[in-house]
């Protein structure tokens, strides 16, 4: 199945229409999935990854991002028969990803600070780690949503259909995590 | 501040859209799934096990022997014209299996043979030799070690090259048969010297 499948299934299968239909492509994932079909479960990790490479990155350092985000989708893999509702395995996974975050923490993963030559403001990544250094400094329910909003580029939507977030929940963290973003880098953002 | 913007990306918002533009340097690039998924989980064989990696190797070698042995049997008497040729080969055949007197040490006709059975037996027919002719006429003639020698020489230079090749071909593999069958069952070459060695 092809990512443009993928995201058609889940427009498809939005918040209003999960409670009509009985079985939604995701839950068709998780079962075949259990049933051992590979397939089924690349399909969620190409679904799901996006959406957990930006709750791992509002927690943990870039370059270990992607190796955290590997170690979610194998434990969900391990664990697939301890989900009980298979329509909610996007919340699952953001649990998993919350608990994979901190073991990273967990594990005594030192960082340090970058020299200031190398973060100077000529460096087209400096404004970008300031920006995300900011997002991270904020509460969890802003910093979340807003990477996934501004980092993953995923509409309020869909940060609401893969998190199990209700609707009104993003919008409102969107909202007030945008205003406070706002002023940690003052107004109008970075000049 | 464009909230409709921030909240589905319709219409426009130049501060938000800058903001995406700069952090599209995290976003994430699809990669492969970290598992190997569940129907993999069969064909495995344990990294430690060197004989069931190895297994195959001495079923091909067995398969080898058998076709080669099968080849032989079924090419040998359609390139054996002559008449000698096939005779010997049913002499050999005709004289069978060795019989429950084959250690009795064959000595010229008119001599007496000595019979290497327990003393219990001999006494019991009271009889400690038995006449030359009635062994050989139980055991029947004595041709079968002469047969392949006749049956080579019956043939063409052609033929008993091609034979040679054949018996040199089975020699070769059957020791390498042995060599596998042995690393397969874990015995060593020593078990065999030490068998010559007590005899």
């Amino acid at each position: 199945m092809s990512n443009s499948e993928i995201a058609r299934n889940m427009f498809l299968f939005g918040p209003e229409s999960r409670t009509d239909a009985p079985v939604s492509i995701e839950a068709h994932l998780v079962d075949r999935a259990r049933a051992g079909d590979r397939d089924a479960f690349d399909d969620i990790y190409r679904m799901f990854a996006p959406m957990v490479h930006g709750i791992v990155l509002a927690r943990v350092p870039g370059d270990d991002v992607q190796d955290v985000v590997q170690e979610v989708f194998l434990a969900a893999y391990n664990k697939l028969d301890t989900l009980r509702e298979k329509n909610a395995i996007g919340a699952w996974l953001v649990r998993i990803a919350r608990n994979q975050a901190a073991e990273f923490y967990r594990q005594a993963h030192t960082t340090e600070e970058l020299p200031d030559e190398i973060t100077s403001k000529n460096n087209p990544d400096a404004e970008a780690r300031e920006i995300l250094a900011a997002i991270r400094s904020m509460p969890e329910a802003y910093r979340e949503t807003l990477v996934l909003r501004l980092v993953e580029g995923m509409t309020g939507n869909e940060i609401a259909e893969r998190t199990g977030l209700k609707p009104e929940s993003v919008r409102v963290n969107l909202h007030r995590g945008m205003e406070l973003l706002r002023q940690t880098l003052g107004v109008g953002g970075r000049k | 501040m464009n909230n409709e913007y921030l909240w589905n990306k319709t219409g426009s918002d130049q501060e938000i859209e800058r903001l995406e533009k700069t952090l599209a340097a995290f976003r994430y690039c699809e990669t492969v799934p970290p598992v190997s998924p569940i129907g993999d989980k069969a064909p495995v064989i344990a990294a430690g096990d060197p004989h069931a990696r190895f297994a195959w190797r001495g079923f091909a070698f067995a398969a080898s022997v058998a076709v080669v042995s099968i080849a032989s049997v079924a090419w040998l008497p359609s390139t054996a014209e002559n008449k000698e040729f096939t005779n010997a080969r049913d002499v050999v055949f005709v004289s069978g299996p060795e019989s429950p007197l084959a250690d009795v040490s064959i000595e010229p006709a008119s001599q007496d043979i000595q019979i290497s059975e327990p003393p219990a037996r001999r006494s019991r027919n009271g009889h400690g030799k038995i006449n030359s002719t009635t062994a050989s006429a139980i055991r029947g003639p004595r041709t079968k070690d002469a047969a392949p020698k006749d049956s080579v020489a019956a043939l063409s230079d052609e033929e008993r090259y091609a034979y040679r090749q054949l018996m040199l071909a089975l020699s070769i593999t059957g020791s390498k048969l042995k060599i596998v069958q042995n690393t397969i069952d874990g015995t060593q070459d020593i078990d065999d010297d030490s068998s010559k060695n007590q005899r």
